[in-house]
C-alpha cells in the first residue's frame, strides 16, 4: 500500500469510524497520526567537521588552563576530579546543549525519562572511587555495621525488576523458567556455575581477571587468550550449544555491547556475567540503581556547578601552540578561539582524529565498531497490562530484534501512575557500518515506529490508542563493541595516550567496552595524568 | 365458499396479529422494568431511577408512533423488521447495561440512549399493526381490541418480572428472553402469514442470526455476570463507582452492608466497629493524651469516628489517595451516617493524596498515626508497607508517638503478618502484634509500634466501645501457636517480599 492509497483508505475508516462513534475512532488510531519527533544528535556533527568552517577572524578569544573537548561522561568525570584537585581554571565544551552524551535523559509533559544510558549496577567494593561518587550523588547514604555501602533504597531498582515475554506470556525475570529441556537447564546451570567460578578467578598478577574498570583488571595471559577468540566459538568448544542459553547470551551482549555473540569476543561475553561482585547494605550482586531520568542522574552529580562549561558548541580542529594548544569551536551563531595549556579529548576517537587533523596528521581513527541504538520514547495513558505478572522496569520481549522497554515511572512511588513512558530500545546489529548508516538516513519516524509498533502488537494490541506522543531518538554511534582482540591487543592504551603532555584522551572507545564505570574512569585516568605532570 | 375461506383466512390472520400485540406489550414493558431496576440497582435511588427511566421511555414511545406515519410500503415487511430489530436492541439492552456498569461514568449515557431506543422502537409497533388490521376492522374495533390486549399485556409483563422472571432468569436472561420472543413473533409471522412470501428468504438471513446471537446470549450470560462481576459480590450491588485509582463497589442486604475495593472486601457495617475499635483505641489508650492524628488510608471516616471519641484529639489529618470514597463517605448521608460525620468533623482535614508522596514532603509531626491500606496485593501497595516507607513515617512521629498497621490475617497470612512486624522491627520500631476476631474477615491482625518504648497498657478506657475492653486487649496479646512468629525477610522496596508472602499465603484461598 503506496501512502497515497493507505491515506484514501485511513479516511474511510475514519469517516466511517465517525459514524460509528468516537470509541471506535480511537482504535483505528494508527501510529502514525501520534505526534512526535525524530531527533538525531551529533547528526550535524560529522557535517560541520567536513565542511570545516573556515576561521573567522573576529572569533572571541578565551583562555584556560585545561580544556575539556566533549560533556559526556568521561569528559565531566575528568573535571570532576580536576576540580576537586583544586583546579578551578577549567573550560569544558559540549556540543549539544545539554551535557550527558550518550547518558543523556529527556522530559515529556514533565515526565523524566532516559534516551540512553539508564542504570549503573552496583560497584564492587574494590571500585572505590566509584563508591565515592555514588556517596556524593546521594546514591550510597551511608555504611553498615559490617562496613558495607547502604544504598538509597529510592535509587535501587524496585522489586519486580524485569519479566520475559515468551511465548504469548510474561514471565518473572529473564530467564525461561518453565518447560524447559533438561539439556537447556543443565547448560544453563553449567554456565552459570563457570561465570560463579571465574568471578572470584585472578590471575597471575593477583588482580581479578574480570573487573570494572577495565584499566585495573588482571593482564593475565588467560585473559587474552579468551580476547583473542569470539563469544560464539567459545561457547561451542565449551559444551555451550544449547538453543535457549545461546538465545539468553546473544540478548545479553546485545543489551551490553549491541552486538551479536560472534562479533564479541570470548573475554567481552564472559565479562558481562563475570565482573560484578557487587556488595552492599541488603543488596544482591546483581541488583542496579535506576532513575526516572536514566543515567542523566549521574551526569547531574557529576556535574554539580556549571562554571566552565560552555554548551552548544563543536569544537572543529586544535593546532599546537607554543604553551600548549589552541582549539576552534563554533556554534550555530558565534565561534571561539579557545587557549589551553592541556586539552582532554572526551569525545569519540573518530572525533578527535578529525579535530587533530592538522596538529597530527599521521594519527588514524581506530577500527572500531559501533551499532546504531534506536530509542522509541512512547508516553502513554492508562495502558492497560494484561496477564499476572506487572509491568517491570525492564521488559523483554523473547526472539524480538530490540532488547525491550523500560518504564521510566517504574521508582515512582505513587500508586498506579497513569501517564507512563515506555523507552524501547533496539540496537542495530549485524548490519555493515556503511549500510546501517544508509538506513539511519532513509527511515523516517513512521517507519521505525512501525517495526516498534509491530513488535510490542502482541503485548499492546491497542497501543496506538493510548500513545500520546511518541518518539524515535537514533544514536548513530552508540556504543563501542569490544570485537575479537580489540581489548588486549594494546591499540586501545596506544591510542588513548597522552601526546606531548598537552593532549589527553577520555572516552570509552578507548576502553573497549561503553559503561558508565568506563567512561568515570577514562576520565579520572585523564586528570590524573594531568595532574601527575604538573 | 371461496368467500368464507377467505373470510376464516382472515380471521386467522387477525387473530395472530392480536396476539402479537399481546406478546409484543409484554416484552415492551419488560424492557422497561429491566433498564428501571438496573437502573436502580447500580445508581441507586430506585424511585428517581424508575420514573425517569419510565418517562423517558413512554416519550421516546411516542416518537416512535409519531414517526411510524412515515412507513410506507409493504407493512408486513416493515412489521417483521421492526420486531427482530425490537427483539435485538431490547433483548441486548440487559446484558449492555449490565457490562457498562464497570465503566460507570458513561453508564447514564447508555441507559438512557437505549432505552429511548427501545422506545421508540416499540412504539413504532402498535401503529403500524393498527395500519395492518385497519382494513380488516371498524375503527371501533381495531381501538377497542388492540388496546385491551395491549394493556392485558403489559399487566402480565407487570406480574411475571418480579414473580417469576427476576427471581428465576435473572435480569440479563429475562431481557435477552423477551427479545428471542420478539423474533419468534417474526418467525412465526413469516412462516404462518401467506404475505410474507416473497421476502421471506431475505427477512430469514436477518432473523437468523439475531435470534442466534440472543439464544447464545442466554447460554453465557452466566459468564457474562460473573465476568462482569468476577463472580465477587453475594448481594446486590447497591452502588459502584471507579475513580482512577480502585473500583468502589457496596452490596447490601436487610442486615448489613459491605464496602469493596476492587473487589477486596474493606468492611461490612455489621462488625467494623470490632475492626475499627481494635485499630484504633490500644494506641489512643496506651498514649492517653494523643492529640495531633494522621490517618493515612481509611477514606471511610471510621477510624477517624473512633478517633473522634478522644477528648484530647485536637485535631485529625487524613489523608487519602482517592476523592471517590471521601466523597461518598462525606456527602453521601447513607455512608456518613455510618462514620457519624466523620469527616465533616471541624476537628477533621482531608487530603487527597498519594500517601507515600505526602509523607515524604510532609512537615508536621503527629502523636499517633494510623495507617490503615488495603491487603498488599499488588506492587504499589506493597511500596506501603516497606522499610523505606515505614522510616518516612517515622519522620512525622513526635518521639513519644506510636503508629498502628492493619496488617492483615495473622492466622491466613501468617508470613505476612510476621513480615510487617519484622519490617517495623527493621525501621527501628518497638513493635506490639495484636489480633482479634471480625467475623466477616476472620482472624485480623494489628501491629502498634512506636521509636521509644512508652506506651502503656493498665488502660481503663474512658470512651464508650462496643467490643473492646483492658480485657479484652490483654487476649489480644496472645497468639497462638498456628499463629505464631515465623522468620520472615523485611520488606523493602527492591524485594517486595510481603507481596510474594501475601500471594502466597491468600493464593489457595483465592482460587476455591
Ligand atoms: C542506547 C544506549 C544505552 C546505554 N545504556 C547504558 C547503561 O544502561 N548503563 C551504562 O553504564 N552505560 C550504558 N550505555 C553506555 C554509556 O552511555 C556510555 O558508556 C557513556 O555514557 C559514554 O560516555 P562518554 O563520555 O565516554 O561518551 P559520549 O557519551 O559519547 O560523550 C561524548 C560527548 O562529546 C560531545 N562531542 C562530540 N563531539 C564533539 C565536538 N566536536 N565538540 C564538542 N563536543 C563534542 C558529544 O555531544 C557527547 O556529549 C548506553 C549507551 C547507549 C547508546
Amino acid at each position: 500500500m503506496d501512502r497515497r492509497s493507505f491515506l484514501r483508505s485511513a479516511f474511510w475508516i475514519g469517516s466511517g469510524a465517525w459514524l460509528v462513534g468516537p470509541s471506535a475512532l480511537w482504535s483505528c488510531q494508527s501510529p502514525f497520526s501520534i505526534p512526535g519527533e525524530l531527533t538525531m544528535p551529533n547528526y550535524k556533527l560529522g557535517h560541520q567537521l567536513q565542511k570545516k568552517k573556515d576561521n573567522p577572524r573576529d572569533c572571541q578569544k578565551l583562555s584556560t588552563k585545561v580544556l575539556i573537548i566533549g560533556g559526556g561522561a568521561s569528559g565531566l568525570s575528568a573535571r570532576r576530579w580536576l576540580r576537586q584537585a583544586g583546579y578551578a581554571d577549567v573550560l569544558l565544551v559540549e556540543l549539544e546543549s545539554v551535557c550527558g552524551g550518550n547518558a543523556r535523559g529527556g522530559r515529556l509533559e514533565e515526565m523524566p525519562h532516559p534516551l540512553g544510558a539508564h542504570y549503573l549496577p552496583i560497584p564492587d567494593s574494590d571500585n572505590k572511587e566509584l563508591i565515592r561518587f555514588l556517596e556524593e550523588a546521594g546514591s550510597i547514604i551511608g555504611r553498615n555495621q559490617e562496613n558495607l555501602p547502604i544504598y538509597n533504597p529510592y535509587h535501587l531498582c524496585h522489586d519486580p525488576m524485569e519479566r520475559l515475554f515468551l511465548e504469548g506470556k510474561w514471565i518473572n525475570g529473564l530467564i525461561p523458567n518453565y518447560g524447559l529441556r533438561e539439556e537447556t537447564q543443565i547448560q544453563f546451570g553449567k554456565f552459570f556455575a563457570l561465570t560463579a567460578s571465574l568471578k572470584q578467578r585472578k590471575g597471575v598478577d593477583g588482580r581479578y581477571l574480570f573487573q570494572f574498570p577495565l584499566s585495573e583488571a588482571s593482564k593475565d595471559p588467560f585473559m587474552t587468550e579468551l580476547d583473542q577468540q569470539s563469544f560464539s566459538d567459545w561457547l561451542l568448544s565449551n559444551g555451550f550449544d544449547d538453543p535457549d542459553l545461546l538465545h539468553y547470551l546473544r540478548y545479553c551482549c546485545k543489551d551490553d555491547y549491541g552486538a551479536d555473540l560472534p562479533q564479541v569476543s570470548a573475554f567481552a561475553g564472559l565479562h558481562y556475567h563475570a565482573a560484578r561482585r557487587g556488595a552492599g547494605d541488603q543488596v544482591a550482586s546483581d541488583d542496579v540503581l535506576v532513575w526516572p531520568e536514566g543515567n542523566q542522574f549521574l551526569i547531574n552529580a557529576l556535574l554539580k556547578d556549571q562554571e566552565g562549561v560552555k554548551t552548544g558548541f563543536l569544537v572543529t580542529s586544535l593546532t599546537l601552540t607554543d604553551q600548549g594548544v589552541s582549539a576552534q569551536a563554533v556554534s550555530e551563531s558565534e565561534c571561539l578561539t579557545i587557549e589551553a595549556e592541556k586539552v582532554i579529548m572526551a569525545v569519540p576517537d573518530a572525533v578527535a582524529c578529525k579535530i587533530l587533523a592538522e596538529a597530527i596528521p599521521e594519527r588514524q581513527p581506530l577500527k572500531l565498531t559501533h551499532s546504531p541504538w534506536v530509542i522509541t520514547q512512547l508516553l502513554t495513558e492508562k495502558l492497560p497490562e494484561k496477564g499476572a505478572v506487572p509491568l517491570c522496569w525492564d521488559n523483554v520481549i523473547h526472539g524480538s530484534q530490540s532488547v525491550g522497554y523500560v518504564n521510566a515511572a517504574h521508582q515512582q512511588l505513587n500508586r498506579i501512575p497513569q501517564k507512563r513512558i515506555l523507552t524501547h530500545y533496539w540496537p542495530i546489529v549485524n548490519l555493515p557500518q556503511k549500510e546501517s548508516r544508509k538506513m539511519l538516513q532513509s527511515l523516517n519516524r513512521e517507519d521505525w515506529l512501525a517495526q516498534v509498533f509491530e513488535e510490542l502488537k502482541p503485548i499492546y494490541p491497542d497501543l496506538a490508542q493510548y500513545t500520546k506522543q511518541a518518539h524515535i531518538w537514533i544514536w548513530g554511534h552508540g556504543m563501542v563493541a569490544p570485537t575479537i582482540g580489540l581489548l588486549s591487543s594494546g591499540v586501545l592504551q596506544q591510542a588513548s595516550t597522552p601526546i606531548q603532555n598537552r593532549i589527553f584522551f577520555a572516552h570509552t572507545d578507548y576502553s573497549g567496552i561503553s559503561v558508565f564505570e568506563e567512561a568515570f574512569d577514562q576520565g579520572i585516568k585523564a586528570a590524573q595524568a594531568i595532574l601527575q605532570n604538573g | 365458499m371461496v368467500k368464507t375461506r377467505q373470510r376464516r383466512k382472515t380471521d386467522a390472520f387477525s387473530f395472530f396479529l392480536l396476539t402479537a400485540v399481546f406478546v409484543i406489550a409484554t416484552c415492551g414493558l419488560v424492557y422497561e422494568l429491566v433498564a428501571g431496576a438496573l437502573a436502580s440497582y447500580l445508581l441507586g435511588d430506585s424511585v428517581l431511577q424508575f420514573s425517569t427511566v419510565i418517562g423517558v421511555y413512554l416519550c421516546a414511545m411516542g416518537v416512535g408512533s409519531y414517526l411510524s406515519k412515515g412507513l410506507e410500503g409493504d407493512l408486513i415487511r416493515w412489521f417483521v423488521r421492526l420486531e427482530l430489530l425490537v427483539g435485538l436492541v431490547g433483548g441486548l439492552s440487559g446484558p449492555l447495561l449490565y457490562a457498562a456498569f464497570h465503566y460507570i461514568g458513561a453508564f447514564p449515557v447508555l441507559l438512557y440512549s437505549l432505552v429511548a431506543l427501545t422506545g421508540m422502537l416499540v412504539g413504532i409497533e402498535i401503529p403500524l399493526l393498527m395500519r395492518i388490521l385497519s382494513d380488516r376492522f371498524t375503527i371501533k374495533d381495531l381501538v377497542s381490541r388492540v388496546f385491551a390486549v395491549d394493556y392485558l399485556g403489559a399487566l402480565l409483563a407487570s406480574l411475571l418480572f418480579p414473580l417469576l422472571l427476576v427471581p428465576y432468569l435473572g435480569l440479563i436472561r429475562t431481557s435477552l428472553f423477551f427479545g428471542l420472543i420478539n423474533t419468534i413473533v417474526a418467525w412465526w409471522i413469516l412462516f404462518r402469514v401467506e404475505e410474507t412470501r416473497h421476502f421471506r428468504r431475505a427477512a430469514i438471513r436477518l432473523a437468523m442470526p439475531i435470534s442466534l446471537l440472543l439464544l447464545s446470549g442466554m447460554f453465557f450470560s452466566e459468564k457474562l455476570t460473573s465476568w462482569v462481576e468476577g463472580s465477587l459480590y453475594q448481594d446486590p450491588i447497591i452502588l459502584s463507582r471507579s475513580s482512577p485509582y480502585q473500583r468502589v463497589v457496596i452490596t447490601g442486604n436487610k442486615r448489613e452492608f459491605k464496602l469493596f475495593l476492587n473487589g477486596n472486601l474493606q468492611f461490612a457495617s455489621s462488625d467494623e466497629y470490632r475492626y475499627h475499635e481494635a485499630l484504633v483505641h490500644p494506641g489512643m489508650a496506651g498514649l492517653a493524651q494523643a492529640r495531633n492524628i494522621l490517618v493515612l488510608g481509611g477514606g471511610d471516616g471510621l477510624a477517624v469516628r473512633e478517633i473522634l471519641k478522644w477528648p484530647s484529639v485536637k485535631n485529625i489529618h487524613l489523608v487519602d489517595l482517592d476523592p471517590v470514597m471521601i466523597d461518598l463517605f462525606r456527602d453521601h448521608s447513607f455512608f456518613s451516617h455510618l462514620n457519624q460525620g466523620a469527616l465533616k468533623h471541624p476537628k477533621v482535614t482531608v487530603t487527597h493524596a498519594d500517601a507515600f508522596q505526602w509523607v515524604r514532603q510532609a512537615q508536621e509531626q503527629y502523636d499517633f498515626i494510623v495507617i490503615d491500606f488495603p491487603d498488599p496485593s499488588n506492587y504499589s501497595i506493597g511500596k506501603l508497607y516497606t522499610e523505606t516507607f515505614y522510616l518516612e513515617v517515622k519522620k512525622r512521629l513526635k518521639p513519644n508517638g506510636a503508629l498502628v498497621v492493619q496488617s492483615t490475617s495473622p492466622y491466613v497470612a501468617r508470613r505476612s503478618f510476621w513480615c510487617i512486624n519484622t519490617t517495623l522491627d527493621a525501621a527501628g520500631f518497638h513493635t506490639i502484634p495484636y489480633h482479634c476476631y471480625v467475623p466477616s474477615f476472620g482472624e485480623w491482625g494489628y501491629i502498634l509500634a512506636s521509636p521509644a518504648y512508652n506506651l502503656k497498657f493498665d488502660f481503663k478506657l474512658p470512651i464508650k466501645t462496643r467490643f473492646l475492653s483492658a480485657n479484652v486487649f490483654r487476649q489480644m496479646l496472645v497468639f497462638p501457636p498456628d499463629m505464631a512468629p515465623v522468620k520472615v525477610d523485611v520488606n523493602r522496596l527492591n524485594n517486595q517480599a510481603l507481596v510474594h508472602y501475601f500471594e502466597a499465603d491468600w493464593g489457595p484461598y483465592s482460587n476455591p
